[in-house]
C-alpha cells in the first residue's frame, strides 16, 4: 500500500469573487438581450411564443410566399406590391407587435418588484432606459425593415441579371433604410412611453391599439363632418395611424388614397416626417420622465 | 358553527397528484383528528398540494379529500366551516384591516360583519391597527390579519401553509400562542411548516411529508420511539457514576458510554433493556441514582432521521 | 347566495377604484364628444353623423376595447394575483361567483360607456334629437356589452394574454370579416350590435344596412352569451389555483 498523501483542509467556503468585472456595456448588453429574449418569447414555453411568432408569420408571411411564386413563375409576376404598399399591409402587424413587445419590455420589471435587483447594480436610470429602448428597437425592426430587405434581396437574386438590377434599383434599398428606420423608432418610443405609464401590460397594449385606432377614426368622422371647421387640414396629423402610412407613401412615391383624409388635406410628406419626430420626441420626454420616477 | 358528522375532521384517501411527469404527491392517506396537527416535510415534500388538495383549490389527479365526510369540490357550502390561511400574498393592498376583514365576513353572509370583524380583529390581536392599509404592513401584521380574516366565522377547522415564514423570533412567540388558543377554543388545527421548533412547540400530532409521500404519522415522541435502529442518549447522575459503567457496557444494546464526573452519558439502542439492567446493577453494587433522562427527543432528530432515511 | 352580490359589489369597486373610472372615462368620452360638439355647428344632420360616429368608433373600437379590458380584468386578474383564492374559499355557489364578477364587468362597461354616448349624441342634435337613434345606439351598445364581456370573462380563466387575444379576435378577427366575407357576420359579436341597431332603426327611415335581421342577431348574441359563462363556470369549478 502507497504511502498516503499529506493532508490537507481546503477552505471551501464562501469566497469574494476577484475575477474580472465586466463594465457598463456589458450590464447594458445583458438587459438588451434579456429584453429581446422576453419579446420574441424565446427560452420559454410555447404559449409566450404564440402571439410574437404568429406576428412574425403575418410580417414575414407574403414576403416569402411571394418570393417563392417569383422563383417559380419567373420575372412575369413582376413587382410585387411595391415596397411602400407592403408597409402598408403590414402597418396593422406593426402596431400589434409594438402594443404588444413594449408593455412586455417594461411593465412586468414593475409588476413583479424586480426594480429594486436591477438598480442595486450600477446601472443608471439611463443606461436601464437605453438598454429597453435597444431591445424594443431591435425586435420592431426585425418586423419594420428585415421583411422588406429580404424582399429586396430576393428581386434582385430573381432579377435576371442581379448587378443590373442592385445598381438600378439601389435607390430603393436607400428608402427601405430610412423608411423602416423611421418607422421602428416611432413605434418603440411611442410603445414604450404609453407602457411606462401602468404596471399591467394588457392595460398598455389596450391603450396603445385604442388610441392608435380610435385617434385614426376620430380624426376622419370630424374632417368629413365638421366641413366648415377652420383648420379642419390640420386634423390629418391627429390620424397616428395615418401619419406613418402617408409617410412612407411620400418616401415610396406613392400617392395618399383619392378622397381620403389626406389627400384633402394636402400635406407633403416631410410635413409627416415633422409630425413622427415631434411625437417621437413627446414620447421620449414622457418616458424619461416616468423612469426617472421609477421607484425600485 | 358544528360539525356536520362525527368521524376525522379531515380524511384524505390515496390521495395523489402529478403534473404532467411529476408527481407531487404520491397515494397519501390519513385522517386528522381535533387538536393541532402538523404537517412537515421539506420543500418541495408535497405540503402545500396536500393543503391545497384538502382546502378545495386544487382536484386530486387520484384518490379523495374529505372534509367532515364529504367530498370538498362540488360543495362550496362546507367553507361555512373552514377556514383557510394560504401561503403568499393574497391581500388586497388597498383595502384597510378591518375592510379585509369584514370583506370576509360579508362573503360569509354573517349577519354582522362589522361586530364579526372587530371580535376576530381583537382575537389577533391588531384593534390599534384596525384601519391601516394593508399596503404598509409588516409581514408579521399582514400574516395576523389573514388569520382574522380566516376565523371571522369561526369554522371548526383551521388550515394553515407555513403561516409564519418571515416572521422575526418574537412574532412568532406571540403567533404560536394565538394559534394555541385558538385551538384550545375546539379548533381543529392544521399547520404546515419545515420549521421544526415552531411545529414542535404548537402540535401535537404530527405528519411528514418526504418526496410527496408519507413519511411518518402521529406523536412525534411516538415516532422516536419507533426509530429504534438509532441510538438514544441517556444520561444518568449517580453516587458513583463510574462504577456503572462496565456493567452497562457489557450490555449488548449499549452502543457507547461517556463519564464525566458524576454523570454518564450513554448511547443505547434500546431504551427499555438500559432502563431495566441500570437499577439492577445500581442496587447491585449499592449505587445511589439521582437522575435518569433521554435527551434527544427533539423533533430535528425524528426528522433528520426520516429524510435521510432515503 | 348571500355571498354572489358582496363579491359583485367589491368586483365593482376594484373595477372603478381610484383613477380608473376618472381615465377610462376621459379616454372614451372625450372621442365622441369633442367631435359631437363640432358636427353640432357644422350643419350636418345631426342623426347620420352620429350613426357614422357610432358604426365607425363605438362599435368597433371603444366597445370592443372598453367590454374586453374589465371584462378579462375582473377575474383574470385576480386568478394571476393570487387573490381569487378569498372569493373561492368561500361558501358561494360557482355559478353565482361568476355571474357577480360577469356583471361587475357588465356594469362598469356600461357605466363608462352609456353616458358618453348619450352625450355625443345629445350634444350633436342640440337637444333630444331621433330619440330612436338613442335607443337604438344604447340596445345595441348593452348587447354588445353582454356579448363581449362573457367572452372576456372566459377567455381570462382560459389564457394569461385574454385581453389581448380577444382584442385579436375583435379588431383583426371582426374586422377583417367586415370588409371580405360579409356572410360571416353570424360569428362577430359586431354583427350581432349591428343587428340590433338595424331592427331598431327600420322604423326611423335611417339608413343602416345590418347583415343579420332583428332575431338572429339578439338569438346568436344570447346563445354566445350563455355559451360562454356556462363554460367558464365550468373552467372555474375544474381548474386549479396557483
Amino acid at each position: 500500500m502507497s504511502e498516503l498523501p499529506a493532508g490537507a483542509i481546503y477552505d471551501r467556503g464562501y469566497r469574494h469573487y476577484d475575477g474580472p468585472r465586466e463594465g457598463r456595456s456589458r450590464r447594458m448588453q445583458a438587459i438588451v438581450t434579456a429584453g429581446i429574449r422576453r419579446c420574441l418569447g424565446l427560452k420559454r414555453n410555447w404559449k409566450t411564443k404564440v402571439v410574437p411568432f404568429a406576428l412574425l408569420v403575418g410580417a414575414f408571411g407574403p414576403v416569402f410566399a411571394f418570393i417563392g411564386i417569383r422563383l417559380l413563375v419567373g420575372e412575369s409576376v413582376g413587382q410585387f406590391l411595391g415596397y411602400g404598399r407592403y408597409l402598408g399591409i403590414v402597418a396593422l402587424v406593426l402596431l400589434l407587435f409594438a402594443a404588444t413587445a413594449g408593455p412586455e419590455l417594461l411593465c412586468p420589471d414593475r409588476r413583479q418588484h424586480v426594480l429594486a435587483l436591477v438598480f442595486t447594480r450600477p446601472v443608471t436610470r439611463a443606461d436601464y432606459l437605453a438598454a429597453k429602448l435597444a431591445a424594443l428597437l431591435l425586435v420592431i425592426g426585425l418586423v419594420a425593415l428585415v421583411p422588406l430587405l429580404v424582399l429586396f434581396v430576393g428581386n434582385t437574386l430573381t432579377a435576371p441579371r442581379a448587378a443590373t438590377y442592385l445598381r438600378e434599383h439601389a435607390g430603393d434599398l436607400g428608402r427601405i433604410l430610412f423608411a423602416g428606420g423611421v418607422l421602428t423608432v416611432f413605434y418603440a418610443t411611442v410603445s414604450l412611453a404609453v407602457a411606462s405609464l401602468t404596471e399591467r401590460r394588457s392595460l398598455a397594449t389596450a391603450g396603445l391599439l385604442g388610441t392608435f385606432l380610435a385617434s385614426s377614426v376620430v380624426a376622419n368622422i370630424i374632417f368629413f363632418t365638421a366641413t366648415s371647421f377652420p383648420g379642419r387640414r390640420w386634423l390629418t396629423f391627429l390620424s397616428l395611424q395615418g401619419l406613418p402610412a402617408r409617410f412612407v407613401d411620400w418616401v415610396f412615391g406613392e400617392a395618399a388614397p383619392p378622397g381620403s383624409l389626406a389627400a384633402e388635406a394636402g400635406f407633403t410628406g416631410p410635413a409627416y416626417l415633422a409630425a413622427l419626430a415631434v411625437l417621437t420626441a413627446l414620447a421620449l420626454a414622457l418616458l424619461a420622465w416616468r423612469i426617472s420616477r421609477l421607484e425600485p | 358553527m358544528s360539525q356536520p358528522s362525527t368521524g376525522p375532521v379531515v380524511e384524505l384517501r390515496h390521495f395523489s397528484k402529478w403534473y404532467g411527469d411529476v408527481v407531487a404527491v404520491a397515494d397519501l392517506s390519513f385522517e386528522l383528528g381535533p387538536g393541532v396537527t402538523g404537517l412537515l416535510g421539506p420543500n418541495g415534500a408535497g405540503k402545500t398540494t396536500t393543503l391545497k388538495a384538502i382546502t378545495g383549490l386544487l382536484h386530486p389527479s387520484q384518490g379523495e379529500a374529505l372534509l367532515f365526510g364529504r367530498a370538498i369540490s362540488g360543495d362550496p357550502m362546507l367553507y361555512r366551516a373552514i377556514g383557510v390561511v394560504p401561503d403568499g400574498d393574497r391581500l388586497y393592498p388597498r383595502l384597510t384591516v378591518h375592510s379585509y376583514v369584514r370583506l370576509h365576513a360579508e362573503l360569509h353572509g354573517l349577519p354582522k360583519p362589522g361586530l364579526a370583524a372587530d371580535r376576530a380583529i381583537a382575537e389577533v390581536g391588531m384593534e390599534a391597527l384596525a384601519g391601516r392599509r394593508l399596503k404598509g404592513l409588516s409581514k408579521g401584521e399582514r400574516q395576523r390579519t389573514k388569520v382574522a380574516g380566516a376565523i371571522v366565522h369561526q369554522p371548526s377547522l383551521l388550515v394553515l401553509d407555513e403561516p409564519m415564514t418571515g416572521m422575526d423570533p418574537g412574532q412568532r412567540a406571540r403567533f404560536i400562542e394565538l394559534i394555541r388558543l385558538i385551538a384550545d377554543a375546539g379548533v381543529t388545527v392544521l399547520v404546515s411548516s419545515h420549521i421544526l421548533g415552531e411545529v414542535e412547540r404548537l402540535a401535537s400530532q404530527i405528519l411528514v411529508l418526504v418526496g410527496g409521500r408519507l413519511a411518518a404519522s402521529g406523536d412525534f415522541h411516538a415516532i422516536r420511539d419507533l426509530m429504534d435502529d438509532q441510538p438514544r442518549t441517556v444520561v444518568v447522575r449517580a453516587g458513583n457514576a463510574r462504577a456503572l459503567a462496565p456493567g452497562l457496557i457489557a450490555l449488548p444494546t449499549t452502543v457507547a458510554v461517556e463519564v464525566d464526573g458524576d454523570a454518564i452519558q450513554a448511547r443505547t439502542r434500546s431504551v427499555e433493556a438500559f432502563a431495566t439492567e441500570l437499577p439492577r446493577l445500581a442496587r447491585a453494587q449499592g449505587i445511589t441514582l439521582r437522575e435518569i433522562r433521554t435527551t434527544d427527543e427533539s423533533l430535528e432528530q425524528v426528522f433528520r432521521y426520516l429524510v435521510g432515511r432515503r | 347566495m348571500k355571498g354572489a352580490p358582496v363579491v359583485f359589489r367589491f368586483s365593482l369597486g376594484q373595477l372603478l377604484a381610484g383613477r380608473r373610472l376618472l381615465v377610462t372615462g376621459l379616454l372614451t368620452t372625450f372621442p365622441l364628444v369633442v367631435p359631437a360638439l363640432l358636427a353640432a355647428g357644422s350643419g350636418r344632420d345631426p342623426a347620420g353623423f352620429t350613426l357614422d360616429l357610432f358604426r365607425a368608433l363605438v362599435l368597433p373600437v371603444l366597445l370592443p376595447v372598453v367590454a374586453l379590458t374589465f371584462s378579462t380584468t375582473t377575474l383574470g386578474a385576480e386568478v394571476r394575483d393570487g387573490t381569487v383564492v378569498n372569493l373561492m374559499l368561500k361558501p358561494i355557489p360557482r355559478p353565482g361567483l361568476l355571474a357577480a364578477k360577469y356583471l361587475a364587468g357588465v356594469l362598469a362597461t356600461l357605466v363608462v360607456l352609456l353616458p358618453a354616448l348619450a352625450a355625443a349624441h345629445l350634444l350633436a342634435a342640440r337637444g333630444l334629437g331621433s330619440t330612436t337613434l338613442l335607443a337604438g345606439m344604447l340596445a345595441a351598445t348593452t348587447v354588445g356589452t353582454l356579448t363581449y364581456c362573457a367572452l372576456g370573462v372566459l377567455l381570462s380563466l382560459l389564457f394569461a394574454r385574454a385581453l389581448l387575444v380577444g382584442l385579436a379576435y375583435a379588431l383583426l378577427w371582426e374586422g377583417a370579416l367586415v370588409s371580405v366575407a360579409p356572410s360571416a357576420s353570424s360569428m362577430s359579436v359586431r354583427g350581432y350590435a349591428e343587428g340590433v341597431l338595424a331592427s331598431i332603426l327600420t322604423r326611423s327611415g335611417l339608413d343602416f344596412p345590418a347583415r343579420l335581421g332583428p332575431l338572429s342577431a339578439t338569438l346568436l348574441a344570447l346563445v354566445v352569451t350563455l355559451l360562454a359563462l356556462v363554460l367558464a363556470v365550468r373552467r372555474l369549478e375544474r381548474m386549479d389555483f396557483r
